[in-house]
């Protein structure tokens, strides 16, 4: 991995496209601002791995079985809410 | 296309659903098909095209949070290529599981352009929604919008 020292205020450029720019430092915290072309999305690593981590727990799972039950809880649970007196 | 769950069904090609990015988690499965429950049902199945075993059960979170940020998803899902004019299908991934109450990613919502059928699963850092939220108990305070 390409390692870089830099001061506050100094840039990192990526490309043509994509600057990295050292904001501030506090402590054991860097703040950072990242400029990028329109199509590329910037994540928190640790986000989209949670993301990911969602998704594969909801993809392992699900049957048509699964799906036929938790729409009689959506059914149920439906109705009874369209029954409740309006209050207006 | 062959799907573990419904097993073969026809797939028109303009049916098809490109998420250029993938799915986190997923990155090499960039091309889907949504398929109806039951004409009454709110959810769908996000079908993986070239992945026969991958599906997810989706939910337009409309149906149960109807104040949800949509103009949240299109900013954060413009970089898929879709249309700033052009309407959105937005869709979260619910967990189901035999054990545990069903939730689904209200923080990670899936916008697809109708017109484009492209899209992207983003994140919506503000909008104080979380991944794994229950939304059953919403059904109860959105009385009558069904």
């Amino acid at each position: 991995m390409l390692t870089l020292t830099r001061k506050i205020g100094q840039k990192i450029l990526i490309g043509n496209g994509i600057e990295i720019v050292v904001r501030e430092v506090r402590g054991r915290q860097v703040r950072l601002g990242i400029s990028a072309p329109h199509g590329l999305p910037v994540y928190r690593e640790e986000l989209y791995q949670g993301i990911a981590e969602e998704n594969v727990k909801a993809a392992v799972t699900p049957s048509p079985d699964e799906l036929e039950r938790l729409y009689a809880q959506w059914k149920a649970l439906a109705s009874a809410g369209s029954k409740s007196p309006k209050t207006d | 296309m062959e799907s573990t769950r419904f097993g073969r069904i026809e797939v028109p090609e303009d049916r098809l659903i490109t998420l250029p990015m993938g799915l986190p988690g997923f990155p090499e499965a960039q091309t889907f098909v949504l398929i109806d429950h039951t004409p009454a049902s709110p959810f769908r199945w996000l079908q993986a095209f070239e992945r026969p075993d991958l599906a997810f059960i989706v939910l337009d979170p409309l149906e149960v949070a109807p104040d949800f940020p949509l103009d949240l998803v299109r900013r954060s899902a413009s970089f898929a290529g879709i249309d700033p004019d052009e309407e959105l299908v937005v869709l979260v991934i619910c967990t189901v599981t035999q054990t545990e109450e069903p939730t689904a990613n209200f923080l990670s919502p899936i916008g697809i352009g109708k017109t484009s059928r492209r899209g992207a699963q983003v994140v919506m850092h503000e909008s104080g929604f979380g991944s794994t939220e229950t939304f059953l108990h919403l059904l109860a305070d959105t009385s009558g919008s069904r």
